[in-house]
């Protein structure tokens, strides 16, 4: 069941209505058992994988927390992150770890190979844990001993299966109080709910099928039409993760629940290190909190080197992180080499801009737009084909195969009128912000009628027909 | 929240009538525009001789020639999309309205099958619905798409979804725009398909028993309403798999049973990829030289 399947629809009505039906101290309960009947809908079976992380993230923490000895504590934390990563590893990244060792040291198969499907959200819920450890650790969090807010956090059903991934510090007095919904909590998260499934359905979802059909088909298409696709793919992916995201923090709000925002509008970037503190913004921040900062601190002695080596690592870790596959890792280690680049040039492109007066000029800002899309979309060639031959025959065919676009009328009038309308109000609320509002306009004539043409829009023009999210296999 | 709801269902109900009155109003002022195919089919069409199926029928087969050779008028009926289930969905709502001398049906024997990709089935479903809750066919054909499609179908935005340029279409653009359903492609300018050389077949042969039952039911009813039936699986520009030919047996068994044969001609052009725009449809060449030997075999000696 996802948050775009009809019985979403049911479900979800339902579950906020008993929320504030259930006494509120009973809420927590309530609220475990919906997100686990939510999992237990999807995969069944991995809801003891679930518990079993967060058991085991519980009695960690509280280990880490009775432990006064630092080196003790941790060792016990380190020991906590390889347990909870281990299901993980072995769901995730045993094949292909088994995979390369065979093929380096040139043999068929080192060990049996996994036909195991992949757990969904262990990405998602398992960094949470890990996140949860360290901040208990580092004493960012105090120790949670009611293991019924531990087993929500990471089973919280609005951010299960496909992130944000939350911290414990947000969640945790959230989890504490488990007010009602008011009036506010529903008109908010309904508003947040609307946009959600615009993006998803009305933009990522059309795309998606002209984006599929010629991805799907590379040694038949010309390279104009893999580059117009690869152009579409990054818009797609936006739509896609961010309408996801959006949708989570509209379920979430309904309850009076809020989660961190995903996604600020990175298309306006004039960046790439700008860019990556708008997209995945949950991610980000926990590789930079988890593994970039503490890993520039131990190679401060390096200097820019230090940096350098840092943001390659922690992309890295964001690639495979994304995938267990060597077109992720490389689309990983490409942003790192765009950030690592700015950051070596960081004072010579402050000097130029300053030197011609650049900052703030309109065309400027459009030109570093332009260009951090296109390096993003570069990079996602890697992100969206099978393999790394595949996303160099893409690459390649652009440079040199020319020829004339395939076209699909429906899937592009369509795709293109809703991402139109999408940057639309991006760039409204991104230069303009709060002076043009449909949404949350002070007219209730005005507010209305935008809500039911929202409505109306996902309903007639959206993708009906099913389609998960492209972050649904992390 | 109850108000809005109620603006909602009001919008909603205005929405269903509006896309009715296009429809109807379509089809009076241009009733033979490709996107409107079904409803003019299924409503005002009544040619001597149908030619149903899915886009392979659409591409393969040439009325004007049809007619030409045989003094019938002949309309094609394929579409794109459209598969079994569809197809028997329509030719049972034609057979309410009148009763054509000929149907030929471009069969589909891999649909027969129990796969994966069901949901093929389906893709053709928002044709039909503008018929919903007044066509029993349409109905069950709808409500065969998934449990929650007979609560779906109440709101209208739904079941018109994504087909508005459909609607306004016929408007804009004036006058036919198919060759009495026929749509060519073109013989030239691209790259003729290629036999894959590494195939291996690995299929494996599950007859879909339900699409069985519903091939029998129609089938015995053009037998009981005198409706002559071709069936014939048209060119491909691939090779057949194990379970494609054990669906053929099955079907050729079924189909005698009611004195009706299939004619599978899935191979007829293997040799020759200048006939097909891509391994699934044939180009304009190859459908003036199939249509030629369909009319040649089992159309002329017929009649």
């Amino acid at each position: 069941m996802t948050f775009t399947s009809f019985g979403f629809l049911l479900f979800f009505p339902l579950a906020v209505l008993f929320y504030n039906v259930v006494p509120q101290k009973f809420r927590l309960w309530y609220l475990l058992t919906v997100s686990y009947a939510f999992y237990a809908i999807m995969q069944p079976v991995y809801l003891v994988l679930l518990a079993g992380v967060t058991g085991l993230t519980y009695f960690f923490a509280r280990w880490i927390a009775k432990t006064e000895d630092e080196p003790k504590r941790n060792g016990i934390m380190v020991c906590g992150i390889v347990c909870v990563l281990l299901p993980l590893f072995f769901f995730k990244y045993y094949n292909f770890v088994n995979e390369q060792i065979s093929a380096l040291i040139g043999i068929e198969q080192l060990m049996p190979r996994m036909k195991w499907m992949l757990p969904v959200g262990i990405s998602f819920y398992t960094f949470m844990a890990i996140g949860y450890l360290v901040d208990v650790n580092n004493e960012v969090v105090a120790v949670e001993k009611n293991i019924g807010t531990v087993g929500l956090f990471l089973s919280f059903f609005p951010i299960v299966l496909s992130g944000p991934i939350e911290r414990a510090g947000n969640m945790f007095p959230q989890f504490k109080e488990l007010k009602s919904s008011t009036a506010e909590d529903i008109a908010a998260g309904a508003k947040l709910m609307i946009w959600g499934y615009f993006l998803k359905l009305c933009v990522a979802d059309r795309l998606g099928i002209y984006v599929d059909a010629v991805f799907g088909n590379v040694v038949h298409h010309n390279g104009t039409t893999l580059l117009f696709a690869s152009l579409l793919h990054s818009v797609r992916a936006y739509a896609d993760f961010a309408g996801y995201s959006v949708l989570a923090m509209g379920v979430a709000r309904c309850m009076g629940i809020r989660i961190i925002e995903n996604f600020h509008r990175p298309f306006f970037a004039t960046s790439m290190s700008e860019f990556w503190r708008r997209w995945h913004i949950s991610l980000i921040k926990w590789i930079t909190d988890y593994i970039y900062t503490p890993l520039t601190f131990a190679v401060r002695k390096w200097k820019i080197w230090g940096v350098v080596v840092s943001i390659m690592l922690a992309f890295f870790v964001s690639g495979f992180w994304h995938g267990a596959a060597w077109t992720f890792i490389v689309w990983g280690l490409i942003q790192g080499i765009y950030l690592s680049i700015e950051a070596l040039t960081r004072k010579s492109r402050m000097k130029f801009e300053s030197k011609f007066k650049l900052a703030g000029k309109w065309w400027y800002t459009m030109l570093c737009c332009c260009i951090v899309f296109a390096l993003f979309s570069f990079s996602q060639i890697f992100g969206h084909c099978e393999s790394l031959s595949e996303a160099g025959l893409v690459i390649r065919k652009i440079f040199t195969s020319r020829g004339s676009l395939f076209t699909d009328a429906y899937s592009m009038v369509y795709g293109f009128g809703f991402m139109a309308l999408l940057f639309v109000v991006d760039f409204l609320e991104e230069f303009f912000s709060g002076r043009v509002k449909l949404l949350n306009n002070k007219h209730i004539v005005v507010r209305w009628a935008t809500y039911v043409a929202m409505i109306m829009i996902v309903l007639m023009f959206g993708v009906l027909d099913g389609g998960s999210f492209i972050y649904f296999q992390f | 929240m109850i108000i809005l709801l109620a603006l909602v269902v009001i919008a909603d109900k205005a929405v269903g009538l509006a896309f009715v009155t296009l429809k109807d109003y379509g089809l009076k002022v241009n009733p033979e525009y490709k996107s409107l195919k079904t409803s003019y089919v299924v409503e005002k069409m009544d040619a001597d001789v149908l030619i149903v199926g899915s886009s392979r029928a659409e591409h393969h087969y040439i009325p004007d020639i049809i007619s030409d050779s045989l003094g019938v008028s002949v309309y094609n009926c394929g579409q794109r999309g459209g598969r079994f289930l569809y197809q028997n969905c329509v030719i049972n709502m034609v057979l309410d309205r009148y009763t054509p001398k000929k149907i030929l049906w471009d069969f589909l024997p891999g649909c027969m099958i129990v796969s994966g990709d069901n949901e093929k089935e389906y893709r053709c479903v928002r044709y039909l619905s503008p018929y919903y809750g007044k066509n029993k066919w349409t109905t069950e054909f709808i409500n065969s798409e998934d449990k929650m499609s007979a609560v779906k179908m109440r709101c209208q935005m739904f079941a018109f979804n994504s087909r508005l340029p459909s609607y306004l279409a016929p408007f804009v653009r004036k006058g036919a725009t198919t060759q009495n359903g026929y749509v060519p492609l073109p013989s030239e300018g691209y790259e003729y398909p290629v036999l894959n050389s590494d195939y291996m077949d690995d299929s494996k042969y599950e007859p879909d028993l339900k699409k069985f039952e519903l091939f029998a039911s129609t089938i015995e009813r053009c037998k009981r309403e005198g409706v002559e039936l071709l069936l014939i699986a048209s060119p491909r520009y691939s090779y057949s798999s194990r379970a494609y030919m054990c669906a053929v047996s099955d079907l050729r068994k079924m189909a005698a049973e009611y004195g009706y044969e299939i004619y599978d001609y899935a191979d007829l052009y293997l040799d020759d990829p200048t006939r097909f725009k891509d391994s699934g449809h044939m180009n304009h060449k190859g459908a003036m030289a199939f249509t030629e030997m369909v009319i040649e075999k089992h159309l002329r000696s017929e009649r």
